[in-house]
């Protein structure tokens, strides 16, 4: 029963008006509008209050996405149970919604909250989980590894960490000390072999750089932070530097938050990126753009690559022309943005690690973006690609421990290199001569040559890689297999015998981030739940298990956070004092930069790039040693090349990025998932039309090596021609209709340029 | 006076969702219930894209308030559109009479079996975090959240990019008054004249609004008031109301029946009754609104554009 107190109301007579007036004269209701007094509509009425009470007030750093900004999250805890996050007004970043969406993931009702053994034979459909104490599973962890151990070598165990990263430098660190050089992560498709590119030609690694206050013009190549790092930081500089009239060349086959800055947006078909690059280097060496100082003093093999270039060495001068039919993007917008990026200077770039990483010619299409920046002469200057002078020498867990996990002993040179998978099978040399990992994606492999019997898995996803089933089937070969997570995930943990419980990002503490120049430690923002820990405690723990405690701290993690940070010369205790536990360690002097003149770039000390020649390898003297294209030299994509390819009209960008998942995480917290709840499928417009395909419709998109299904979402976001699909779906995933080729350098496979077609599913 | 509003940039949005999330987990709304939607519209030749964060425009004639039988539906007086869910009968007149399509009638479901912690603790703080079945909900600008005043609604607060802006529109020094004060920011649908209180900056073309996936209906159903000398039941009849998603261009019948509304009043009460025998005179009248308000809308539209 819904009784009213007032009487005819004020509210009820203008009621009682309109309706007079509605009804007598069915008049157009926007004239009845209009003779409302709005006034006569606002009511004293009270408004609800929240009744806040008291709240516990703590502070974390975020972990949900794969890049580990560290956003800044700022936790409201009642009675030991956080029920809002805000952003910490302390920190720079502003968290995005999979920061915000911890408060359901914490509090999720399938979380596992306890160590859990199978109790079926790994044939069986069901692993028959059990309860267990963490005695009783860290005891079978190291009983089982031991024994492998001596049965087969150390090397047999596979120390594997995929998402988040947070873990590495501990895991790493595990690994060498179990005396295993076989540490791997989902890197193996994503950082490294674009750092890679970086490593061979200038001697630094990384992506690029941000626009800083004198930068004139910005390349934003396959990249879109706005959906790929949404907190707020990476676009939001971009907006401002666009707003003081910086220039934007924006290159990307999509339309995207990202490309809607661009003052040229170029959109070459996937997996043609080389080309374009190399028809704007061209353009600038033919048009006597370049910096003829720096190219003359500082670089290696400039002759050889405009030979290549002018066509004397395959008879194909790499002019806008040529690169128009390779990338179909108009010739005179090519020669416009090489214009634009050799004369609006400085000139900056930025790039990604997914976009054209995943390429056939991963490392030969990053080397040429950073011989763009060289021709131009943006290396290490003020406003176009910076290093730091004072870096703060605390690791980057996503990029492993370095020093602190012993890396140099898997390296070239090190006790353990030769012991290493890909070395023994001969795989990928110039990763192996480089990275401090073994390169995953012929995981396969070695577990069928026996080299691998056992794994350690920190977050780890069977199938990131093209045809995953591969390495599920590996995953059930090995003798024993231990799991750290936050969820059971069948399609990995079907797999393994122990699956251990996690603590998530608020509820842990190491290790502590630098952001800027600010260390920040994590203090337990939340309590934790059942009886999860922390992954740096959960592999110490091991490690002791082993009777590896000396080299691990003996369990204890201030001791470990403490090494950690011990470069840096600062404590646990002395960030425990500091209000936020943060504390900025000023540089000892202003930045530097051409510091190839200095000597600042080697660890030698002499002037030059940290190079074999110290000079910027246009010509790659490492990769020439290992008989590899040592000139970025363009090859076409395999949707042309590959014979299979005939009859799969469509190029499937296989995982761009979307903010509302990392990789194949979240799908479990429903406030994201509302967002995306299907696999989609985008499809232009004609090519929904000529397919019959509208949108929303169910399909299947179809490859020589597999179908899925999928819901199609007709957009212009993708021009005609290409489709694209996020990564991740158990049972609907991008990797299974993904053929297993792999960039020659670093082993990355072609996720970006798969030929498919798109059927509605009848 | 005090007249909240949101000025909306879309030349800075990066279509992330950040809101979308950030308002779920402010108020802790039910599975599906997005108080802000973020929508996508696009131009085929020459292709663009615009992504639009949208939720209740708290119209300064609003006219959900207008056809609410019980007064549930509110302008408090800083100009926020709000409901008093202890009064709402859930009949489902405003979400029909919204022509901006931005509230919705719950059924007051819950993510899991059971509550979570979070939800558990988080409700007890009542306000717009507690929820109620069978009412209308929408955006309430975290009007109840005190911290509000310092920080803004919880979109404003975590939107990355600052693209969203709050703030009083009669304060001539606010943001959001100056971003209006500069003639950028435009609302969606002014030709309605509600004269909502959400204002965007880079809207596209009326032509590319129109695929905005919101009603083509503007809606003031007749109730008829008479006096009766006995108390009555109220008599709640469902409402089955028909989505319209066609964009507003195209001019259609609405076959929607809605229900006869009758209030009643009684010496010392009103009891709201429902009763289905009005149907057809009320299914004539509301049509010849629809029509009417199109025509109209068509009308402004031919004039503005000249």
């Amino acid at each position: 029963m819904y009784i009213l107190n007032s009487s005819l109301s004020r509210r009820n007579l203008i009621k009682a008006c309109l309706i007079a007036t509605s009804i007598t004269a069915i008049a157009p209701s926007l004239e009845i509008m209009e003779k409302i007094d709005t006034k006569l509509l606002v009511e004293a009425q009270a408004t609800p209050q929240r009744k806040i009470g008291e709240y516990k007030v703590t502070y974390t750093l975020c972990d949900a996405c794969n890049q580990g900004p560290g956003c800044g999250l700022k936790f409201y805890i009642k009675d030991g149970v956080a029920t809002y996050i805000a952003p910490r007004e302390d920190h720079p970043y502003i968290p995005c919604l999979k920061g915000l969406s911890y408060l359901q993931q914490l509090y999720h009702p399938e979380r596992l909250l306890y160590p859990m053994k199978r109790t079926t034979p790994k044939s069986s459909e069901d692993p028959g989980w059990v309860r267990i104490t963490w005695d009783e599973a860290l005891n079978i962890i190291a009983e089982k590894l031991k024994e492998i151990a001596n049965k087969y070598g150390p090397e047999a165990v596979l120390f594997y960490a995929g998402d988040p990263k947070e873990n590495r430098p501990m895991l790493q660190r595990l690994s060498i000390a179990f005396n295993s050089p076989n540490y791997g992560t989902e890197s193996s498709t994503c950082f490294q072999g674009v750092n890679m590119g970086g490593l061979l030609t200038v001697g630094f690694g990384g992506t690029g750089s941000p626009p800083d206050g004198s930068t004139k013009t910005v390349i934003l190549w396959s990249t879109n932070p706005a959906w790929s790092s949404p907190y707020g930081s990476t676009f939001k500089t971009f907006l401002s530097a666009k707003q003081k009239g910086v220039k934007f060349v924006v290159i990307d086959p999509r339309i995207t938050p990202t490309t809607k800055l661009a003052d040229i947006h170029l959109r070459p078909l996937p997996g043609t990126d080389l080309a374009l690059a190399l028809a704007m280097a061209y353009v600038i060496i033919n048009e006597n753009l370049y910096d003829k100082e720096f190219v003359e003093m500082w670089t290696y093999g400039f002759e050889e690559f405009k030979k290549y270039l002018m066509g004397e060495m395959d008879g194909e001068p790499k002019t806008p022309e040529w690169a128009e039919k390779k990338t179909s993007v108009p010739a005179e917008k090519i020669i416009e943005a090489a214009r634009l990026i050799a004369t609006n200077k400085p000139t900056t770039w930025m790039g990604s690690a997914s976009g054209d990483a995943h390429n056939h010619q991963t490392v030969s299409t990053t080397r040429a973006k950073w011989i763009l920046m060289t021709l131009i002469g943006m290396i290490d200057v003020p406003g176009g690609i910076r290093v730091s002078t004072y870096p703060i020498p605390i690791p980057s867990p996503g990029t492993g421990g370095m020093w602190f996990s012993f890396n140099s002993r898997m390296l070239p040179g090190g006790d353990l290199y030769e012991k290493r998978a890909d070395v023994k099978m001969n795989f990928f040399p110039a990763w192996r001569r480089l990275v401090d990992q073994i390169q995953m994606v012929r995981f396969p492999e070695y577990v069928e040559a026996g080299l691998i019997k056992a794994a350690v898995l920190v977050g780890a996803n069977s199938r990131i890689h093209p045809q995953p089933s591969l390495f599920q089937n590996a995953l059930k070969k090995l003798e024993f297999a231990v799991a750290i997570d936050y969820f059971i995930r069948p399609w990995t943990h079907n797999y393994v015998d122990i699956v251990l419980p996690a603590a998530m990002g608020p509820e842990r503490i190491a290790p502590p981030l630098v952001i800027g120049r600010t260390v920040y430690l994590r203090e337990i923002a939340v309590p934790p739940r059942g009886e999860v820990r922390e992954d740096w405690q959960i592999l110490m723990d091991i490690g002791v298990k082993l009777g590896l405690g000396e080299k691990l701290f003996n369990g204890n993690l201030t001791a470990a956070i403490n090494e950690y940070m011990s470069k840096a010369g600062i404590t646990v205790e002395q960030l425990r004092a500091q209000p936020g536990y943060k504390i900025t360690i000023p540089a000892p002097g202003p930045e530097e930069y051409k510091k190839y003149e200095t000597g600042k770039l080697r660890p030698d000390g002499k002037p030059g790039f940290n190079t074999p020649t110290g000079k910027v390898e246009i010509y790659s003297t490492i990769l020439k040693e290992l008989n590899l294209d040592p000139l970025p030299i363009y090859r076409d994509p395999i949707y042309r090349t590959l014979p299979e390819a005939n009859g799969f009209p469509l190029i499937l960008l296989g995982g761009p990025r979307v903010p509302m998942y990392t990789h194949s995480k979240q799908r479990e917290i429903p406030w994201l998932r509302e967002l995306m709840p299907r696999p989609v499928v985008r499809i232009n417009p004609h090519d929904a039309e000529t397919r019959g395909i509208r949108d929303g419709d169910e399909v299947v998109v179809v490859s020589p090596w597999g179908k899925i299904n999928a819901v199609a979402e007709v957009t212009v976001i993708v021009p005609k021609g290409v489709v694209d699909m996020f990564h991740g779906w158990y049972g609907s995933d991008v990797n299974d209709i993904t053929p297993r080729v792999f960039d020659p350098i670093s082993g990355f496979p072609a996720y970006k340029q798969v030929p498919v077609d798109v059927r509605k599913d009848s | 006076m005090v007249r909240y509003g949101f000025v909306m940039d879309l030349t800075k949005c990066q279509g992330c969702s950040t809101c979308v999330v950030a308002c779920k987990m402010a108020n802790l709304t039910g599975p599906k219930v997005q108080w802000i939607k973020l929508f996508r519209v696009e131009q085929q030749e020459p292709p663009d894209v615009w992504w639009i964060p949208y939720h209740c425009m708290h119209c300064e004639v609003a006219p959900c308030v207008v056809v609410c039988p019980t007064g549930a539906s509110y302008v408090n007086d800083k100009g926020v559109v709000l409901v008093d869910y202890s009064k709402c009968i859930g009949c489902g007149l405003c979400v029909n009479a919204c022509p901006y399509d931005a509230r919705e009638l719950v059924k007051g479901e819950t993510y899991f079996s059971s509550l979570l912690q979070y939800e558990e603790k988080g409700i007890q703080e009542g306000g717009y975090r507690q929820h109620v079945p069978n009412v209308v909900e929408k955006c309430t600008m975290c009007i109840d959240n005190p911290e509000t005043q310092q920080y803004g609604p919880a979109c404003v607060r975590h939107c990355p990019t600052g693209a969203r802006m709050w703030g009083d529109l009669d304060d001539p020094n606010s943001e959001v008054a100056k971003q209006v004060a500069s003639g950028k920011a435009k609302t969606i649908l002014s030709a309605l004249g509600t004269k909502p209180k959400v204002y965007y900056i880079g809207l596209p073309s009326e032509k590319v609004l129109a695929q905005l996936p919101i009603k083509a209906r503007y809606v003031i159903p007749p109730p008829k008031i008479e006096t009766v000398t006995k108390t009555q039941t109220a008599v709640q009849t469902t409402t089955t109301t028909q989505t319209v998603t066609q964009p507003l261009t195209t001019t259609q019948t609405l076959t929607t029946q809605l229900p006869g509304q009758t209030i009643t009043k009684t010496e010392s009460k009103t009891v709201i009754e429902t009763k289905s025998d009005m149907k057809t005179l009320t299914g004539a009248v509301v049509g010849g609104i629809v029509i009417g308000a199109l025509s109209a809308y068509a009308l402004r539209r031919k004039s503005e554009t000249k």
